[in-house]
């Protein structure tokens, strides 16, 4: 049984100019002890798909559709009820008060599954640790709240984490507040805290984007070997290429608020299919290469999800674009069992089907 | 449909990748879109002007005058012929309540353009210059600051008389400190914006940078504070009206209005509530605007 | 070999930090006796931690900030001093490009306005040509000519960014300040960004000073390139020698610490982690500033300064490359310090 399945998960914004699609439609599954990575430009989706996944969505923001299964129980956002005409008000009113309740009672459920079971690392250590509290009464809350440990086992759990993150004198750490420590150390204080309760899920949301580059090898380090000893699967969010290369074992590529192809890391890397993949293994230099090689970019600009059109959202970039792509949606081809693609080059022999269906106005994602 | 022409490669002419979809609109043009699609700045803008319009034509509209007085008709309530009612010498209260609006309006924003105005100076030169220059000059503010207003304000008052122009002036001596520090807080930081740093690589004066870029860019935050400074200016000549130190008999400003209404307060509640009430509608609906300009202005609503 | 274009010898620049207990102000060495010299036409790459001073010692050389101590020569003439108004002639040909793309562009300016101000602030042309070389000025940088009247909020990350290269193209430079241009883009738009700046230096035979954090790109770019460590310059050289043969103990973790974007290679690297925390910039101790974190560390980096050391048509400041020191390696004839062999006990300090 996998850990984490997501399916048709769809969520949008609304602002001011209107309503924002962040993500449409992604289908993702994580396997326990896996580390999958997430790769998108900004805008993507990547980071609002992982945040709905764990109801942290801003005010404006609603998980419109999707069934979210984290090891085995259903975890997906109460349904609202509507639509249905004919019913009398007391069947309105009683629908509408159950809607309340049942998603009261997933808000419980997710406050009890964030921290505990499913833990999220943030880019800026600085939003997550509260300044004015000092590290130990923040590295022992979590426990005291989730593991119901005491006040001394939790102290002792909290110095045996931060002597496994690798800080050193942490009594003294213990004491000190956020702002005294550098911003390696405090991210590092960040992993221990998220993996206080013994996760089963980490989700880590750009962690290293703000450290220095001798700094995030060590937490890259860090954090695959305290998730691979407890078998912990990680949900790594980034755009930097070379960390996926380095820590994930299957990749996602979002892109326009889709997964546009996901497989192995060696499978996109060495075999990408499509268009977008190409294009971002190619736009990236490589300190290792001694030939220097022109780079490929990607030409244009990425699209405005305000004012996306039917077809697929890479088609005005790409070089490859057919006739088709500026008006039809592309579905998933499978290539092999763990390699997939949204792109028309894949699906040609299956586009009637598509077309049809989506004419008829039910779209598969 | 054709399959085959469906998966023909697409026209180059098709693809414009550098596609702009959204609308162009400049600064101003947008931030007051944004300030009219807010109804309660709108609500604020639009009562406002009513207010604005009723005290310059209205008083003029209006049969009476704001001395004439008239002993048979003492203390009426109102009614047809007087709307708002008579005081205690029978003048009509509705035009005075105008006249009063119209010294009110007049004293709040004839201060607030020479504080907004010698500020901007102050303050900018301050920024820009920065190190000593600033050092000396925010001194100077905070010397003028220290001094309780109230204090020069009377005592202007008993040298000049009890008139406009000594009001303006007392208000004024100090009122433009807080524009002078707001302009330059937003000079200082608008200065290592990069902009204004390209601006400077690229070889322009110091006084272009700041005439073109800092000053415009400072504006936003600069119209807020001063929208919030003409209910100040109105509420303080109302509280020396009030006192007794404000302006001076027959004239009517909407402080005096209610000092003469107070001792019959009891009697004749009518006379007091309404130039309180156009005291509170006038400030309502500058705060209202205030409140939409800064919304306007903020630069996370914009995308 | 051409003369310099621009060339920097023992640069600092000291910001004040405010006074300690004591009464002595303390200095926040942002940049600390660099030295480097670029030719017409080449690239010159500076990588380096944030806050290592690389972004100061760009802002420095274009005159944002005055320069300390030490001289700028830009095409022969000394430029440390001279003031503001005499600058005007050397700015015309001197540009600079920003990180932020949502800050370098005036948001109440259009693009129009915003690529004609360098020609406006520098009194050339007649209108009429203004508005040519500016539609020209869009085309160079791929944009549309109906994006004139557009404002900057409007544009896209790399958009704003293609249109802030164009403005310092205005005036026809020679050599432009790149201070970390493509950081704050996405990965696609970088190599747009990296292929327009290439494509450009092609055609006018523009020199870069390339500032940046991304060690691939960076290797992309330049010919040559300094590595800065807390304001000081540890490694200095041709990009490929220093890339495939790192010197300085500090540029080995730094690129042993690079994630490398292909699976196997990245399986297979040997990584170096540094332990320890940086030291402070302000008042920092007159010693090695890296000796804390160095896996080589000797006594003597805890005590003095490491000199700047020639070695094979690099400069490096290390104690390990010093003369004496190589002298006293066992295999002194090979300067080209590989593995650290067992020469702690060699040398006596």
């Amino acid at each position: 049984m996998k850990l984490l399945e997501v399916r048709h998960m769809t969520v949008a914004f609304k602002t001011q100019q209107g309503v924002v699609q962040a993500v449409r439609g992604i289908d993702f599954s994580v396997e326990r002890g896996e580390i999958l990575g997430i790769v998108g430009e900004s805008g993507s989706g990547k980071s609002v798909a992982m945040l709905s996944l764990m109801g942290l969505l801003a005010d404006n923001g609603r998980l419109l559709s999707g069934e979210i299964a984290f090891d085995g129980e259903d975890i997906s956002p109460p349904s609202r009820v509507g639509g249905q005409t004919g019913l009398s008000l007391r069947a309105r009113v009683c629908g509408a008060l159950a809607h309340r309740r049942a998603r009261r009672v997933h808000r419980e459920r997710m406050r009890t599954l964030r921290g505990r079971e499913a833990a999220m690392i943030f880019q800026d250590p600085m939003t997550y640790l509260n300044p004015v509290l000092r590290i130990g009464t923040q590295m022992t809350e979590g426990l005291r709240l989730h593991k119901k440990c005491s006040r001394r086992e939790a102290y002792e759990t909290a110095l045996s984490l931060l002597r496994q993150v690798g800080i050193t004198s942490p009594e003294q750490r213990m004491r000190q507040y956020p702002f005294e420590l550098s911003g390696g150390m405090r991210q590092r204080i960040i992993v221990a805290i998220a993996l206080s309760c013994g996760p089963k899920l980490l989700i880590a949301d750009e962690p290293t984007t703000a450290l220095d580059v001798t700094v995030q090898a060590q937490l890259l380090d860090l954090i695959r070997t305290m998730t691979r000893e407890s078998r912990t699967s990680v949900v790594m969010i980034t755009h930097d290429l070379g960390i996926v290369a380095t820590m994930c074992d299957r990749i996602a590529i979002m892109y326009a608020g889709e997964i546009v192809e996901e497989g192995r890391t060696d499978e996109i890397f060495y075999a990408p299919m499509h268009p977008y993949t190409v294009g971002l293994l190619g736009s990236i230099a490589n300190t290792e290469r001694s030939v220097r090689q022109a780079l490929a970019p990607i030409p244009g600009t990425p699209p405005d999800l305000l004012h996306l059109t039917g077809g697929c959202a890479f088609a005005p970039r790409c070089a490859e674009a057919m006739n088709i792509c500026l008006s039809y949606r592309p579905e998933p081809t499978d290539r092999s069992r763990t390699q997939r693609c949204r792109c028309w080059k894949y699906c040609k022999s299956a586009a009637q089907e598509i077309i049809i269906r989506q004419q008829k106005g039910f779209s598969t994602s | 449909m054709d399959l085959k022409t469906l998966f023909l490669p697409l026209d180059v002419s098709q693809k414009n990748d550098e596609f702009i979809a959204m609308e162009s609109k400049s600064f101003a043009k947008d931030v007051w879109q944004r300030f009219c699609r807010n109804r309660r700045a709108l609500f604020g803008f639009v009562l406002l002007s009513c207010i604005v319009l009723l005290a310059v034509f209205g008083a003029m509209a209006s049969p009476y005058t704001y001395d004439g007085q008239d002993t048979a008709i003492r203390n009426l309530p109102p009614h047809a012929q007087h709307w708002f009612g008579t005081d205690k010498f029978g003048r009509d209260i509705f035009t005075r309540v105008l006249y009063g609006v119209r010294m009110s309006l007049l004293i709040g924003f004839v201060s607030t353009a020479v504080n907004f105005l010698v500020g901007l100076v102050y303050g900018g030169v301050a920024g820009y210059c920065g190190g000593y220059a600033d050092m000396l000059m925010m001194r100077v503010c905070d010397i003028l600051y220290a001094i309780p207003a109230m204090l020069y304000i009377i005592l202007i008052m008993l040298i000049f008389g009890s008139h406009v122009g000594s009001i303006l002036i007392g208000i004024c001596l100090s009122g433009w400190v807080g524009v002078a520090r707001i302009v330059r807080a937003q000079v200082l930081s608008l200065k290592e914006r990069e902009y204004a740093l390209a601006a400077y690589v690229l070889g322009s004066s110091r006084r272009r940078i700041f005439f073109k870029h800092l000053l415009a860019n400072s504006m936003g935050a600069l119209l807020v504070t001063v929208t919030l400074m003409i209910p100040q200016a109105i509420f303080m000549e109302a509280f020396l009206s009030f006192i007794g130190i404000g302006i001076s008999a027959p004239m009517a400003s909407l402080g005096t209005l209610a000092q003469d209404a107070k001792t019959y307060f009891q009697v004749y509640p009518t006379q007091i509530l309404f130039p309180i009430g156009m005291i509170c509608l006038i400030i309502f609906s500058l705060s209202f605007i205030s409140k939409g300009l800064e919304e306007a202005f903020d630069p996370r609503n914009r995308r | 070999m051409a003369a310099p274009i621009l060339e920097v010898a023992h640069l600092c620049k000291y910001f004040d930090a405010g006074r300690a207990v004591s009464g002595e102000t303390k200095k926040l060495k942002a940049v600390e006796d660099v030295s480097f010299a670029i030719s017409p036409g080449e690239t010159m790459g500076l990588v380096g931690e944030s806050g290592c001073g690389k972004s100061t010692l760009g802002r420095t050389i274009v005159r944002i900030h005055d320069p300390t101590a030490g001289r700028i020569l830009y095409k022969g003439e000394d430029i440390t001093r001279r003031k503001n108004k005499h600058l005007l002639p050397v700015r015309r040909s001197m540009q600079m490009i920003f990180q932020d793309p949502y800050a370098s562009l005036d948001p109440r300016c259009t693009v129009g306005d915003i690529l004609a101000e360098p020609m406006a602030i520098h009194r050339l042309y007649t209108k009429r040509e203004r508005a040519s070389r500016v539609q020209a000025l869009l085309e160079t940088v791929g944009l549309k000519p109906d994006h004139i009247r557009r404002y900057p909020h409007e544009f896209s990350g790399g958009q704003r960014q293609r249109i802030s290269i164009a403005r310092t193209l205005a005036l026809d430079p020679e050599f432009i300040v790149c201070d970390e241009p493509i950081s704050a883009l996405d990965v696609s738009i970088q190599a747009q960004i990296i292929n327009l700046l290439e494509r450009i230096q092609d055609e006018r035979g523009l020199s870069y000073l390339f500032i940046a954090h991304d060690l691939g790109m960076v290797r992309h770019i330049s010919h040559k390139i300094g590595v800065m460590y807390l304001g000081h310059m540890m490694e200095y050289g041709q990009t490929a020698d220093v890339y495939d043969n790192p010197y300085h103990p500090y540029t080995k973790a730094l690129l042993s610490a690079v994630p490398v974007p292909d699976p196997k290679t990245a399986r297979a690297k040997q990584r170096i982690v540094l332990k320890g925390e940086v030291f402070t910039p302000i008042d920092p101790p007159a010693c090695c500033l890296f000796a804390n974190r160095c896996p080589h560390v000797m006594a003597r980096c805890r005590r003095t300064e490491p000199p700047v050391c020639h070695v094979a048509g690099r400069r490096v400041a290390c104690h390990l490359y010093t003369p004496d020191f190589l002298a006293l390696r066992r295999n002194g004839e090979n300067p080209i310090f590989t593995d650290p062999p067992d020469w702690r006990a060699d040398i006596p300090v």
